[in-house]
């Protein structure tokens, strides 16, 4: 399962990011790692992007992008 | 001594209130040789200390990474430039994702000072926090500070130049870690072949840091001594991962404890619970809409209540402006005729000069008032909102939800909305936006689609050619996203990956700072370019060839340079000097087209007076400039999609820092231009001939 499919008021941990060059890079820095526990907000009004919680803060990724977060343990 | 200290940190961290509060007004702003990223550079202002020390504000970054511009220059600078110390400014409300960037900032060899912000907000939500767990964990002095209350201010100058005279060597969180071991080989091996900071640099090579690499020119054993190392670790695991995860690990486990109560992962903040309505699955659109609009009506709305004109701020300063500029105007005129100045030096000095630079300087009270606008959107937080909202539906056209505000605003006036364009990360969907921006009509367009369609069309068909205008704008800039996406940037997709801030109080002194700049900037433009060209315009169209002054227009430079481009016009159903004529004033101002038709009709400004543009509308059918309203549409077409006037061309050519990217984009434009109103034209005569 990947981060795209996470409903929203789910929680779930990222088992692996399946992302290349920067985009990978960029996850890793914003603290999207192996591990990392996070919480699906909100998705846009016109359903996409959506808006995650981790860390502490709020950030926004488009789906095309949560694709590459393979995620496990998904709780309500 | 003197001393240079760079400010580094994460974006929204508060990096521009705090170069502003150690700096006062004294920066100099520019841009980093070669890239379009901002360079601020001021002298400190407090009295700490007799030095004098200039602090250079780095760009926000995530991390010194090699991959976006403000990555590469802030690493470039630190390592390169070598500053006497860094002040790290951490964001305290997000300390976890904030103190990522700081753990690589200590791996180099140059003294780094922590300045913990938004203390006071912390305070107010009664956390407490403790700067020592900080100092103990990362190593480094820990200063408390809020940067817009400038409270810690002289106790952080004071820890930084306390450090800036001792040696510092980089120490890394990773050196005791399960890697710890092959990192501490690099760093030995780096370290006797006298490399700058061999503790960054190992970690970077073994991370795989490509530039860094070629930057220290390290000799093939060494440099097959780390290869050995990273493949021998890379194996079974992603050495990115491991470094990326290791940092955020002991950040969490060592850092965190400094803040008694940090955000739990389903808690609601108050900016969140400030998104559940404002990015509302429903509500979230309208929500949106309803701000921009407001935004728009604050700068160009005004109504009637009985028969009291109410005026909004923008419209209110710029109609003051007008009256001082008409002012100004007829004392001038009065001035050098009481001086007795011949004829021809009152014309270039009142019409010329003062005319075309204050036809120019009429608008800045809109832009201005624009821009305040945007920056307080842009300080509270609500621009990355208003992106979330909006991205989907501008992805489809190659755009992003960051395009929408820009393209907004170019109804308004071209100028900021294409500054606006700064907020896009992505080069080529802000090439883009500033290329389609101008296509929106804007204010000054709006007096020419009055007077044509008041001059051509009839009651209900009149108004429904000026919205028929209005839309045609809208639908050429999705064709042109539709083009340029599949044609020309199929290649470059970068990820939408946006923090968002939480929402805070826009800084006052912030914001006025910005539109100092702004105004500065103004009139550097106005004194120049547009200064200029107003000159050569009126020296077009008051003379002929042989440089003698004409008394009929017919008879100048200007009639004779239209006469040649009306054969250019003709398959648009325009070919005649005149309208020609008219185009190309109106790349000095839109509103000039109107007045140009009003000199060629020699009446005087139509725009000042009912009675004349009563005059010139008879002129106008009568004189055979347009053969029939279809061709008339086509010129008004025409005006709506070619480029912009030249203050908005010399923001564009200022903002896409490119001489071919101008280039482009007003090839382009004009290209769209002809090629619509030829469009138009033969269709719309097709359609005639049939029915």
């Amino acid at each position: 399962m990947t981060l795209k499919d996470l409903k929203v008021g789910q929680c779930c941990t990222v088992e692996k990011v399946a992302a290349q060059g920067i985009l990978k890079r960029r996850f890793f820095e914003m603290g999207i790692t192996p591990g990392t526990e996070i919480y699906l907000r909100k998705v846009a009004p016109l359903g996409d992007p959506i808006q995650i919680s981790l860390r502490g803060y709020e950030l926004s990724i488009r789906k095309a992008e949560a694709e590459n977060i393979i995620i496990k343990n998904i709780e309500d | 001594m003197s001393y240079r200290i760079a400010l580094a940190g994460n974006p929204n961290s508060g990096k521009t209130t705090l170069f502003n509060a150690l700096t006062g007004s004294n920066a100099h702003v520019g841009n980093w040789p070669g890239v379009t990223v901002e360079k601020k550079e001021g002298l400190y202002k407090g009295k700490i200390s007799k030095e004098t020390i200039s602090i250079v504000d780095l760009p926000g970054i995530y991390s010194t990474s090699p991959y976006s511009p403000e990555e590469i220059i802030a690493r470039n600078y630190i390592i390169n430039e070598k500053p006497d110390a860094v002040i790290n400014i951490v964001d305290a409300t997000n300390l976890i994702r904030n103190l990522y960037l700081t753990t690589e900032l200590i791996e180099i060899d140059i003294p780094v000072v922590i300045a913990l912000n938004f203390v006071d907000v912390l305070e107010k939500e009664n956390i407490e926090f403790d700067v020592a767990v900080l100092e103990k964990a990362l190593g480094v002095k820990v200063v408390p500070i809020s940067a817009h209350r400038k409270k810690g201010l002289d106790d952080l100058m004071k820890a930084v130049i306390d450090v800036t005279s001792k040696k510092s060597i980089g120490s890394s969180i990773l050196e005791k870690s399960s890697i710890g071991n092959e990192i501490n080989q690099i760093i030995d091996i780096l370290a006797q072949k006298k490399v700058f900071s061999p503790v960054y640099s190992a970690i970077k090579l073994l991370e795989g840091d490509k530039p860094l690499e070629d930057n220290l020119q390290l000799d093939d054993n060494t440099k097959q001594f780390i290869n050995n190392i990273r493949d021998s670790l890379s194996k079974d695991q992603d050495i990115e991962a491991v470094v990326a995860d290791l940092r955020y690990n002991y950040i969490s486990s060592n850092c965190q404890k400094a803040v008694k109560k940090a955000k739990q992962l389903k808690e609601m903040s108050k900016s969140d619970k400030a998104d559940k309505i404002l990015t509302h699955k429903i509500w979230g659109l309208p929500i949106f809409f309803l701000i921009m609009f407001a935004m728009f009506f604050l700068v160009f709305g005004e109504f009637e209540i009985g028969n009291v004109t109410i005026m909004m701020p923008g419209v209110l300063l710029a109609t003051g402006v007008e009256w001082l500029i008409g002012s100004i105007g007829g004392w001038l005129t009065e001035f050098l005729t009481y001086v007795n100045a011949s004829d021809w030096s009152i014309g270039l000095v009142v019409d010329g000069i003062y005319g075309g630079v204050g036809a120019v300087f009429g608008f800045a009270p809109y832009i201005l008032v624009m821009y305040l606008l945007i920056s307080i959107l842009e300080a509270t937080g609500y621009m990355s909102r208003a992106a979330f909202v909006m991205d989907r539906a501008f992805r489809k056209f190659g755009l992003s939800g960051k395009s929408f505000v820009p393209m907004l605003m170019g109804f308004g006036c071209s100028v900021p909305a294409v500054m606006g364009a700064r907020t896009l990360e992505n080069e080529n969907e802000r090439r883009l936006t500033i290329m389609v921006t101008p296509f929106m009509s804007c204010g000054a367009k709006l007096p020419i689609w009055l007077f044509m369609t008041a001059a051509f069309f009839k009651g209900m068909t009149a108004t429904l050619v000026i919205f028929a205008i209005y839309v045609l704008g809208i639908v050429m800039a999705i064709i042109t996203g539709l083009i340029f996406n599949k044609f020309v940037f199929k290649k470059h997709s970068s990820p939408f990956i946006m923090e968002m801030p939480a929402y805070r109080a826009p800084d006052i002194k912030t914001l006025l700072r910005i539109l100092l700049d702004k105004l500065k900037g103004f009139a550097k433009r106005a004194g120049t370019i547009i200064l200029l060209s107003s000159i050569i315009i009126w020296f077009l169209q008051s003379f002929n060839f042989s440089f003698k002054m004409v008394e009929n227009p017919d008879d100048s430079m200007m009639a004779a340079i239209g006469g040649v481009l009306a054969y250019i016009f003709k398959p648009l159903g325009f070919g005649v000097w005149q309208a020609a004529f008219a185009i190309l004033s109106g790349f000095i101002a839109k509103e000039v087209v109107v007045s140009t038709f009003g000199t060629l009709a020699g009446v005087g400004d139509p725009l000042e007076d009912e009675g004349l543009m009563e005059q010139v509308k008879t002129w106008i059918t009568t004189a055979g400039i347009f053969v029939s309203p279809l061709s008339a549409f086509c010129f008004m077409a025409f005006n709506l999609l070619a480029p912009p006037c030249l203050a908005a061309i010399g923001t564009i050519s200022q903002e896409v820092k490119s001489r071919k990217w101008t280039a482009i984009i007003l090839l382009y434009q004009l290209a769209i231009a002809y090629i619509v109103s030829l469009l138009i034209y033969g269709i719309g005569n097709l359609i005639m001939l049939i029915f």
